[in-house]
Protein backbone atom coordinates (compact mmCIF):
# COMPACT_ATOMS: atom_id res chain seq x y z
CA UNK A 1 0.00 0.00 0.00
CA UNK A 2 2.97 2.31 0.60
CA UNK A 3 3.68 2.27 -3.10
CA UNK A 4 0.35 3.94 -3.76
CA UNK A 5 1.01 6.85 -1.41
CA UNK A 6 4.30 8.48 -2.15
CA UNK A 7 5.11 12.17 -1.82
CA UNK A 8 1.94 14.26 -2.02
CA UNK A 9 -1.01 12.02 -2.87
CA UNK A 10 -4.45 13.32 -3.66
CA UNK A 11 -7.32 10.89 -3.33
CA UNK A 12 -10.83 11.75 -4.39
CA UNK A 13 -14.17 10.04 -4.72
CA UNK A 14 -17.78 10.08 -3.58
CA UNK A 15 -18.84 9.99 0.09
CA UNK A 16 -18.73 6.53 1.65
CA UNK A 17 -16.26 5.09 -0.85
CA UNK A 18 -13.67 4.45 1.89
CA UNK A 19 -11.19 7.29 1.30
CA UNK A 20 -10.66 8.19 4.96
CA UNK A 21 -10.27 4.57 6.08
CA UNK A 22 -7.83 3.93 3.27
CA UNK A 23 -5.79 7.01 4.19
CA UNK A 24 -5.76 6.20 7.91
CA UNK A 25 -4.65 2.65 7.30
CA UNK A 26 -1.98 3.56 4.75
CA UNK A 27 -0.64 6.35 6.97
CA UNK A 28 -0.34 4.01 9.96
CA UNK A 29 1.84 1.74 7.84
CA UNK A 30 3.98 4.61 6.63
CA UNK A 31 5.09 6.15 9.93
CA UNK A 32 4.98 6.19 13.71
CA UNK A 33 3.39 9.62 14.05
CA UNK A 34 0.43 10.54 11.89
CA UNK A 35 -1.15 13.98 11.89
CA UNK A 36 -4.76 13.81 10.76
CA UNK A 37 -6.27 17.15 9.86
CA UNK A 38 -9.99 17.03 9.13
CA UNK A 39 -12.42 19.73 8.12
CA UNK A 40 -15.66 17.77 8.22
CA UNK A 41 -15.44 14.81 10.56
CA UNK A 42 -15.25 15.28 14.34
CA UNK A 43 -12.39 13.94 16.41
CA UNK A 44 -14.65 11.33 18.06
CA UNK A 45 -15.75 9.92 14.72
CA UNK A 46 -12.22 9.75 13.39
CA UNK A 47 -10.91 8.08 16.53
CA UNK A 48 -13.73 5.57 16.32
CA UNK A 49 -12.74 4.85 12.73
CA UNK A 50 -9.09 4.39 13.71
CA UNK A 51 -10.05 1.92 16.42
CA UNK A 52 -12.52 0.22 14.09
CA UNK A 53 -9.68 -0.49 11.68
CA UNK A 54 -7.69 -2.13 14.47
CA UNK A 55 -5.05 0.63 14.44
CA UNK A 56 -3.06 2.01 17.36
CA UNK A 57 -4.75 5.27 18.35
CA UNK A 58 -1.60 6.56 20.08
CA UNK A 59 0.06 6.92 16.67
CA UNK A 60 -2.43 9.59 15.63
CA UNK A 61 -2.73 13.29 16.38
CA UNK A 62 -6.30 14.08 15.31
CA UNK A 63 -7.18 17.70 14.61
CA UNK A 64 -10.76 18.40 13.53
CA UNK A 65 -11.01 22.01 12.43
CA UNK A 66 -14.08 24.16 12.68
CA UNK A 67 -15.41 25.33 9.38
CA UNK A 68 -14.58 29.00 8.86
CA UNK A 69 -15.00 31.30 5.92
CA UNK A 70 -11.51 32.78 6.17
CA UNK A 71 -9.72 29.88 4.52
CA UNK A 72 -6.36 31.68 4.50
CA UNK A 73 -6.39 31.78 8.30
CA UNK A 74 -7.33 28.12 8.33
CA UNK A 75 -4.39 27.22 6.10
CA UNK A 76 -2.03 29.26 8.25
CA UNK A 77 -3.15 27.43 11.39
CA UNK A 78 -2.80 24.03 9.76
CA UNK A 79 0.76 24.88 8.78
CA UNK A 80 1.49 26.02 12.37
CA UNK A 81 0.20 22.71 13.71
CA UNK A 82 2.28 20.79 11.18
CA UNK A 83 5.41 22.54 12.40
CA UNK A 84 4.57 21.88 16.05
CA UNK A 85 3.68 18.23 15.52
CA UNK A 86 6.49 17.22 13.11
CA UNK A 87 4.64 14.13 11.91
CA UNK A 88 5.96 11.28 9.75
CA UNK A 89 2.79 11.32 7.66
CA UNK A 90 0.01 13.87 7.18
CA UNK A 91 -3.60 13.32 6.21
CA UNK A 92 -5.58 16.33 5.01
CA UNK A 93 -9.18 15.16 4.97
CA UNK A 94 -11.52 17.52 3.14
CA UNK A 95 -8.94 19.54 1.26
CA UNK A 96 -11.77 21.35 -0.54
CA UNK A 97 -12.05 23.43 2.67
CA UNK A 98 -8.61 24.97 2.03
CA UNK A 99 -7.99 27.82 -0.43
CA UNK A 100 -8.27 26.46 -3.96
CA UNK A 101 -5.54 28.67 -5.38
CA UNK A 102 -2.30 27.70 -7.08
CA UNK A 103 -0.42 29.52 -4.31
CA UNK A 104 -2.11 27.48 -1.59
CA UNK A 105 -1.48 24.21 -3.39
CA UNK A 106 2.16 25.09 -4.05
CA UNK A 107 2.65 26.20 -0.41
CA UNK A 108 1.34 22.97 1.02
CA UNK A 109 3.41 20.96 -1.43
CA UNK A 110 6.58 22.78 -0.43
CA UNK A 111 5.94 23.06 3.32
CA UNK A 112 4.73 19.53 4.01
CA UNK A 113 7.90 17.52 3.66
CA UNK A 114 6.37 14.42 5.22
CA UNK A 115 4.40 12.12 2.91
CA UNK A 116 0.95 13.67 2.66
CA UNK A 117 -2.35 12.08 1.79
CA UNK A 118 -4.93 14.68 0.82
CA UNK A 119 -8.57 13.70 0.50
CA UNK A 120 -11.09 15.66 -1.47
CA UNK A 121 -14.47 15.62 -3.09
CA UNK A 122 -14.72 14.60 -6.73
CA UNK A 123 -14.43 18.14 -8.13
CA UNK A 124 -10.92 18.44 -6.62
CA UNK A 125 -9.74 16.30 -9.55
CA UNK A 126 -9.65 19.45 -11.67
CA UNK A 127 -7.95 21.70 -9.07
CA UNK A 128 -4.43 23.02 -8.57
CA UNK A 129 -3.96 20.34 -5.92
CA UNK A 130 -4.46 17.67 -8.57
CA UNK A 131 -1.92 19.42 -10.77
CA UNK A 132 0.83 19.51 -8.14
CA UNK A 133 0.11 16.06 -6.64
CA UNK A 134 2.72 13.33 -7.14
CA UNK A 135 -0.02 10.73 -7.14
CA UNK A 136 -3.67 11.12 -8.05
CA UNK A 137 -6.00 8.34 -6.97
CA UNK A 138 -9.67 7.94 -7.76
CA UNK A 139 -11.60 5.90 -5.22
CA UNK A 140 -15.00 4.52 -6.05
CA UNK A 141 -17.61 2.21 -4.72
CA UNK A 142 -19.67 0.28 -7.22
CA UNK A 143 -22.70 -1.90 -6.58
CA UNK A 144 -23.32 -4.48 -9.26
CA UNK A 145 -26.08 -7.10 -9.00
CA UNK A 146 -26.17 -6.56 -5.24
CA UNK A 147 -22.43 -6.94 -4.65
CA UNK A 148 -20.19 -4.15 -3.41
CA UNK A 149 -16.84 -3.39 -5.01
CA UNK A 150 -14.43 -0.77 -3.74
CA UNK A 151 -11.84 0.30 -6.26
CA UNK A 152 -8.76 2.51 -6.44
CA UNK A 153 -7.63 3.76 -9.82
CA UNK A 154 -4.24 5.36 -10.29
CA UNK A 155 -4.99 8.42 -12.43
CA UNK A 156 -1.55 9.99 -12.29
CA UNK A 157 1.74 9.08 -10.72
CA UNK A 158 5.27 10.35 -10.62
CA UNK A 159 6.57 7.80 -8.17
CA UNK A 160 4.34 4.72 -7.87
CA UNK A 161 2.47 2.17 -10.00
CA UNK A 162 1.58 2.91 -13.62
CA UNK A 163 -1.30 5.25 -14.37
CA UNK A 164 -4.46 3.35 -15.17
CA UNK A 165 -3.70 0.57 -12.71
CA UNK A 166 -6.84 -0.42 -10.85
CA UNK A 167 -7.15 -2.34 -7.60
CA UNK A 168 -10.00 -3.64 -5.52
CA UNK A 169 -9.70 -3.00 -1.82
CA UNK A 170 -11.63 -4.04 1.23
CA UNK A 171 -12.28 -2.42 4.60
CA UNK A 172 -13.03 -4.31 7.78
CA UNK A 173 -12.20 -4.22 11.46
CA UNK A 174 -9.03 -6.07 10.51
CA UNK A 175 -7.96 -3.09 8.44
CA UNK A 176 -7.77 -2.23 4.78
CA UNK A 177 -6.43 -4.68 2.27
CA UNK A 178 -5.68 -4.39 -1.40
CA UNK A 179 -7.15 -7.31 -3.34
CA UNK A 180 -4.73 -7.89 -6.23
CA UNK A 181 -5.98 -9.48 -9.40
CA UNK A 182 -4.64 -12.98 -9.84
CA UNK A 183 -2.63 -13.99 -12.83
CA UNK A 184 -0.76 -17.14 -13.74
CA UNK A 185 2.45 -15.20 -13.28
CA UNK A 186 1.87 -15.50 -9.53
CA UNK A 187 2.08 -19.28 -9.59
CA UNK A 188 4.64 -20.67 -7.21
CA UNK A 189 6.87 -23.63 -8.05
CA UNK A 190 6.56 -25.34 -4.71
CA UNK A 191 3.97 -28.10 -4.46
CA UNK A 192 1.90 -27.25 -1.38
CA UNK A 193 -0.23 -30.40 -1.35
CA UNK A 194 -0.61 -33.74 -3.10
CA UNK A 195 -3.47 -36.19 -2.76
CA UNK A 196 -2.78 -39.51 -1.04
CA UNK A 197 -4.17 -41.59 -3.91
CA UNK A 198 -6.21 -43.74 -1.53
CA UNK A 199 -9.54 -43.00 -3.18
CA UNK A 200 -8.60 -41.57 -6.58
CA UNK A 201 -5.61 -42.74 -8.56
CA UNK A 202 -4.12 -42.47 -12.06
CA UNK A 203 -3.61 -45.76 -13.85
CA UNK A 204 -0.11 -46.66 -15.07
CA UNK A 205 -0.87 -45.57 -18.64
CA UNK A 206 -1.77 -42.06 -17.49
CA UNK A 207 1.33 -41.78 -15.30
CA UNK A 208 3.52 -42.92 -18.19
CA UNK A 209 1.90 -40.43 -20.49
CA UNK A 210 2.76 -37.66 -18.05
CA UNK A 211 6.37 -38.81 -17.77
CA UNK A 212 6.64 -38.92 -21.56
CA UNK A 213 5.47 -35.33 -21.68
CA UNK A 214 8.49 -34.51 -19.47
CA UNK A 215 6.35 -33.27 -16.62
CA UNK A 216 8.15 -33.36 -13.35
CA UNK A 217 5.33 -35.13 -11.61
CA UNK A 218 3.50 -38.27 -12.55
CA UNK A 219 0.69 -37.63 -10.12
CA UNK A 220 -1.40 -34.61 -9.38
CA UNK A 221 -0.61 -31.96 -6.84
CA UNK A 222 -1.12 -28.25 -6.49
CA UNK A 223 1.46 -25.48 -6.31
CA UNK A 224 1.50 -22.33 -4.16
CA UNK A 225 -0.93 -19.68 -5.41
CA UNK A 226 -2.43 -21.98 -8.05
CA UNK A 227 -6.07 -22.31 -8.97
CA UNK A 228 -7.91 -25.31 -10.25
CA UNK A 229 -11.41 -25.00 -11.63
CA UNK A 230 -13.54 -28.11 -11.31
CA UNK A 231 -16.80 -28.35 -13.24
CA UNK A 232 -18.98 -31.16 -11.94
CA UNK A 233 -21.91 -32.79 -13.66
CA UNK A 234 -25.19 -33.00 -11.75
CA UNK A 235 -24.92 -36.79 -11.41
CA UNK A 236 -24.13 -37.97 -7.84
CA UNK A 237 -21.05 -39.81 -9.14
CA UNK A 238 -19.43 -36.45 -9.94
CA UNK A 239 -19.95 -35.33 -6.36
CA UNK A 240 -18.38 -38.58 -5.23
CA UNK A 241 -15.30 -37.94 -7.39
CA UNK A 242 -14.97 -34.49 -5.91
CA UNK A 243 -15.38 -35.80 -2.35
CA UNK A 244 -12.81 -38.51 -3.02
CA UNK A 245 -10.27 -35.93 -4.17
CA UNK A 246 -11.02 -33.76 -1.15
CA UNK A 247 -10.45 -36.66 1.22
CA UNK A 248 -7.22 -37.65 -0.52
CA UNK A 249 -5.88 -34.12 -0.12
CA UNK A 250 -6.99 -34.07 3.52
CA UNK A 251 -4.87 -37.16 4.14
CA UNK A 252 -1.71 -35.22 3.33
CA UNK A 253 -2.29 -31.51 3.95
CA UNK A 254 -4.22 -28.93 5.91
CA UNK A 255 -7.32 -28.28 3.84
CA UNK A 256 -9.98 -25.59 4.25
CA UNK A 257 -13.48 -26.17 2.91
CA UNK A 258 -15.79 -23.30 2.08
CA UNK A 259 -19.28 -23.83 0.67
CA UNK A 260 -22.24 -21.68 -0.14
CA UNK A 261 -24.57 -24.37 1.25
CA UNK A 262 -24.03 -27.64 3.18
CA UNK A 263 -22.65 -29.62 0.33
CA UNK A 264 -19.72 -31.90 0.62
CA UNK A 265 -19.63 -33.11 4.21
CA UNK A 266 -22.03 -36.00 3.69
CA UNK A 267 -20.37 -37.11 0.45
CA UNK A 268 -16.95 -36.91 2.12
CA UNK A 269 -18.20 -38.95 5.07
CA UNK A 270 -19.17 -41.69 2.61
CA UNK A 271 -15.60 -41.59 1.31
CA UNK A 272 -14.28 -42.02 4.83
CA UNK A 273 -13.19 -38.57 5.92
CA UNK A 274 -14.63 -35.94 8.26
CA UNK A 275 -14.86 -32.43 6.82
CA UNK A 276 -15.22 -29.22 8.77
CA UNK A 277 -17.20 -27.27 6.19
CA UNK A 278 -17.45 -23.49 6.52
CA UNK A 279 -20.78 -22.46 5.04
CA UNK A 280 -21.18 -18.89 3.80
CA UNK A 281 -24.49 -18.43 1.97
CA UNK A 282 -24.16 -16.90 -1.48
CA UNK A 283 -26.46 -14.08 -0.33
CA UNK A 284 -23.73 -13.02 2.16
CA UNK A 285 -21.02 -12.96 -0.48
CA UNK A 286 -22.11 -9.59 -1.86
CA UNK A 287 -20.07 -8.12 1.02
CA UNK A 288 -16.63 -9.13 2.28
CA UNK A 289 -17.27 -9.59 5.98
CA UNK A 290 -18.71 -13.13 6.03
CA UNK A 291 -16.03 -14.38 3.66
CA UNK A 292 -13.28 -12.78 5.71
CA UNK A 293 -14.60 -14.30 8.94
CA UNK A 294 -14.85 -17.74 7.34
CA UNK A 295 -11.27 -17.48 6.10
CA UNK A 296 -10.15 -16.52 9.57
CA UNK A 297 -11.72 -19.70 10.91
CA UNK A 298 -10.07 -21.74 8.16
CA UNK A 299 -6.63 -20.38 9.02
CA UNK A 300 -3.50 -21.06 7.02
CA UNK A 301 -4.68 -23.99 4.89
CA UNK A 302 -2.41 -25.29 2.15
CA UNK A 303 -5.44 -25.88 -0.06
CA UNK A 304 -8.90 -24.33 0.05
CA UNK A 305 -11.73 -26.25 -1.58
CA UNK A 306 -14.64 -24.05 -2.64
CA UNK A 307 -18.07 -25.49 -3.32
CA UNK A 308 -21.26 -23.96 -4.66
CA UNK A 309 -19.63 -21.28 -6.82
CA UNK A 310 -22.41 -21.82 -9.35
CA UNK A 311 -24.66 -19.94 -6.91
CA UNK A 312 -22.26 -17.00 -6.81
CA UNK A 313 -22.11 -17.05 -10.59
CA UNK A 314 -25.87 -17.02 -10.97
CA UNK A 315 -26.49 -14.46 -8.25
CA UNK A 316 -23.74 -11.92 -8.93
CA UNK A 317 -22.11 -12.82 -12.24
CA UNK A 318 -18.56 -13.57 -13.36
CA UNK A 319 -16.98 -10.49 -11.77
CA UNK A 320 -17.96 -11.66 -8.29
CA UNK A 321 -16.60 -15.15 -8.83
CA UNK A 322 -13.25 -13.63 -9.82
CA UNK A 323 -13.45 -11.25 -6.86
CA UNK A 324 -14.13 -14.05 -4.36
CA UNK A 325 -11.15 -15.99 -5.68
CA UNK A 326 -8.94 -12.87 -5.62
CA UNK A 327 -10.14 -12.04 -2.12
CA UNK A 328 -9.22 -15.50 -0.82
CA UNK A 329 -5.82 -15.27 -2.46
CA UNK A 330 -5.26 -11.83 -0.93
CA UNK A 331 -5.77 -13.42 2.51
CA UNK A 332 -3.99 -16.71 1.74
CA UNK A 333 -1.56 -15.93 -1.10
CA UNK A 334 0.38 -19.19 -0.77
CA UNK A 335 -2.65 -21.46 -0.72
CA UNK A 336 -3.93 -23.35 -3.72
CA UNK A 337 -7.62 -22.98 -4.53
CA UNK A 338 -9.83 -25.74 -5.92
CA UNK A 339 -13.01 -24.06 -7.01
CA UNK A 340 -15.96 -26.27 -7.78
CA UNK A 341 -18.95 -25.43 -9.98
CA UNK A 342 -21.85 -27.80 -10.37
CA UNK A 343 -24.01 -27.89 -13.46
CA UNK A 344 -22.07 -25.11 -15.16
CA UNK A 345 -20.18 -25.25 -18.46
CA UNK A 346 -16.52 -24.14 -18.39
CA UNK A 347 -16.97 -21.13 -20.67
CA UNK A 348 -13.94 -19.13 -21.78
CA UNK A 349 -14.69 -16.23 -19.39
CA UNK A 350 -14.30 -18.66 -16.51
CA UNK A 351 -11.23 -20.42 -17.84
CA UNK A 352 -8.91 -17.44 -17.42
CA UNK A 353 -9.52 -17.50 -13.66
CA UNK A 354 -7.66 -20.82 -13.38
CA UNK A 355 -4.41 -22.37 -14.43
CA UNK A 356 -5.96 -25.83 -14.61
CA UNK A 357 -9.54 -26.75 -15.39
CA UNK A 358 -11.16 -30.17 -15.10
CA UNK A 359 -14.62 -31.20 -16.13
CA UNK A 360 -16.11 -34.34 -14.63
CA UNK A 361 -18.75 -36.53 -16.19
CA UNK A 362 -20.11 -39.74 -14.63
CA UNK A 363 -17.69 -41.90 -16.65
CA UNK A 364 -14.87 -39.60 -17.71
CA UNK A 365 -12.80 -36.57 -16.79
CA UNK A 366 -11.69 -33.93 -19.27
CA UNK A 367 -8.66 -31.68 -18.90
CA UNK A 368 -10.14 -28.50 -20.35
CA UNK A 369 -7.09 -26.38 -19.63
CA UNK A 370 -3.67 -27.03 -18.16
CA UNK A 371 -0.97 -24.45 -17.64
CA UNK A 372 1.37 -27.35 -16.82
CA UNK A 373 0.88 -28.80 -20.27
CA UNK A 374 -0.97 -32.03 -19.53
CA UNK A 375 -0.95 -34.06 -22.73
CA UNK A 376 -4.08 -35.99 -21.91
CA UNK A 377 -7.36 -34.36 -22.73
CA UNK A 378 -9.80 -37.08 -21.73
CA UNK A 379 -9.58 -39.86 -19.16
CA UNK A 380 -11.98 -42.65 -18.41
CA UNK A 381 -13.08 -43.22 -14.84
CA UNK A 382 -13.40 -46.77 -13.51
CA UNK A 383 -14.57 -47.85 -10.12
CA UNK A 384 -12.28 -50.58 -8.81
CA UNK A 385 -13.53 -51.84 -5.45
CA UNK A 386 -14.51 -48.40 -4.26
CA UNK A 387 -11.39 -46.74 -5.64
CA UNK A 388 -11.74 -44.42 -8.61
CA UNK A 389 -9.15 -45.06 -11.29
CA UNK A 390 -8.45 -42.58 -14.08
CA UNK A 391 -7.23 -44.38 -17.18
CA UNK A 392 -6.60 -43.84 -20.87
CA UNK A 393 -8.44 -46.98 -21.95
CA UNK B 1 -14.43 45.40 19.71
CA UNK B 2 -14.74 41.88 21.02
CA UNK B 3 -18.47 41.95 20.28
CA UNK B 4 -17.77 43.24 16.78
CA UNK B 5 -15.27 40.43 16.28
CA UNK B 6 -17.69 37.82 17.58
CA UNK B 7 -20.51 38.96 15.31
CA UNK B 8 -18.14 39.02 12.33
CA UNK B 9 -17.97 35.21 12.59
CA UNK B 10 -20.46 33.38 10.44
CA UNK B 11 -23.76 32.22 11.91
CA UNK B 12 -22.91 28.48 11.63
CA UNK B 13 -19.64 28.99 13.49
CA UNK B 14 -21.31 31.11 16.19
CA UNK B 15 -23.95 28.43 16.62
CA UNK B 16 -21.28 25.83 17.33
CA UNK B 17 -19.45 28.14 19.72
CA UNK B 18 -22.59 29.09 21.66
CA UNK B 19 -23.68 25.48 21.88
CA UNK B 20 -20.30 24.46 23.26
CA UNK B 21 -20.28 27.34 25.78
CA UNK B 22 -23.73 26.36 27.04
CA UNK B 23 -22.65 22.74 27.24
CA UNK B 24 -19.93 23.84 29.67
CA UNK B 25 -22.44 25.77 31.79
CA UNK B 26 -21.39 29.18 30.48
CA UNK B 27 -23.25 31.89 28.59
CA UNK B 28 -22.51 34.33 25.80
CA UNK B 29 -23.04 37.35 28.12
CA UNK B 30 -20.41 35.90 30.45
CA UNK B 31 -18.00 35.63 27.53
CA UNK B 32 -18.73 39.23 26.48
CA UNK B 33 -17.87 40.34 30.02
CA UNK B 34 -14.74 38.19 30.19
CA UNK B 35 -13.57 37.61 26.58
CA UNK B 36 -10.65 35.36 27.56
CA UNK B 37 -13.26 32.71 28.45
CA UNK B 38 -13.93 32.22 24.74
CA UNK B 39 -10.65 30.39 24.11
CA UNK B 40 -11.01 28.58 27.42
CA UNK B 41 -14.35 27.10 26.43
CA UNK B 42 -13.25 26.37 22.88
CA UNK B 43 -10.13 24.57 24.06
CA UNK B 44 -12.12 22.47 26.51
CA UNK B 45 -14.75 21.49 23.99
CA UNK B 46 -13.07 21.60 20.58
CA UNK B 47 -9.36 21.25 21.28
CA UNK B 48 -6.39 23.53 21.45
CA UNK B 49 -6.06 23.72 17.68
CA UNK B 50 -9.53 25.26 17.33
CA UNK B 51 -8.82 27.70 20.16
CA UNK B 52 -5.70 28.71 18.22
CA UNK B 53 -7.76 29.05 15.07
CA UNK B 54 -10.23 31.42 16.79
CA UNK B 55 -7.32 33.39 18.22
CA UNK B 56 -5.80 33.79 14.78
CA UNK B 57 -9.15 35.04 13.49
CA UNK B 58 -9.21 37.59 16.33
CA UNK B 59 -5.66 38.76 15.57
CA UNK B 60 -6.62 39.09 11.92
CA UNK B 61 -9.68 41.13 12.89
CA UNK B 62 -7.70 43.37 15.25
CA UNK B 63 -5.10 44.02 12.56
CA UNK B 64 -7.76 45.91 10.59
CA UNK B 65 -7.86 48.38 13.50
CA UNK B 66 -4.07 48.68 13.34
CA UNK B 67 -3.64 46.88 16.64
CA UNK B 68 -0.26 45.34 17.31
CA UNK B 69 -0.45 41.60 16.57
CA UNK B 70 1.64 40.71 19.62
CA UNK B 71 -0.86 42.46 21.92
CA UNK B 72 -3.85 40.97 20.11
CA UNK B 73 -2.35 37.46 20.18
CA UNK B 74 -2.29 37.48 24.00
CA UNK B 75 -5.62 39.30 24.48
CA UNK B 76 -7.87 36.24 24.61
CA UNK B 77 -5.43 33.98 26.38
CA UNK B 78 -5.78 35.36 29.94
CA UNK B 79 -7.32 38.20 32.03
CA UNK B 80 -3.87 39.81 32.09
CA UNK B 81 -3.64 39.66 28.29
CA UNK B 82 -7.07 41.22 27.97
CA UNK B 83 -6.15 44.02 30.42
CA UNK B 84 -3.06 44.85 28.35
CA UNK B 85 -5.10 44.77 25.18
CA UNK B 86 -7.72 47.13 26.69
CA UNK B 87 -4.99 49.53 27.82
CA UNK B 88 -3.39 49.42 24.36
CA UNK B 89 -6.70 50.13 22.63
CA UNK B 90 -7.45 52.92 25.12
CA UNK B 91 -4.13 54.53 24.32
CA UNK B 92 -4.79 54.63 20.59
Amino acid sequence: MRELFRGFSLMYGPPGSGKTSLALYAAAQMGQKVMYVGFYETVDKVQEKIKGLGLDLSKFVVLDYLSISNVDVLLSNVVDEYEKTSPDVVILDGINALPQSREAAASIYRIFQAPTIAIGEEQIAGSHFAYIADTLLEVSQVFHRGARYRKIRVVKTRLGPSPGAEFYFTISRRGVRIVPRWSQSRLGKEVVASPSGKRVVFAEDVAESLVRAALRRGRPGVTAGSRVGVFLCEHPICLRISAAYLCDYMDNAKVGVLSTYPYIRTAAAHMGCGVNEEVVPASALGEDLALEEALERIGDAAVVFLYGLEEVLHMYGLERVAYVLDFIHSVLPESALLATFRGVEPVSELLHMFNTVWQYFPDRAVVVKSALGWPVRELKIRDEEGRLVFTLT
Amino acid sequence: MFRAFYYSLGVPLRSVIEYKIRKRGGSLSEVFERPWLLLHYIELELGRHNAELLNTLFVDFARKYKIDSRVATEALRSPEGWRRFAEYVGGL
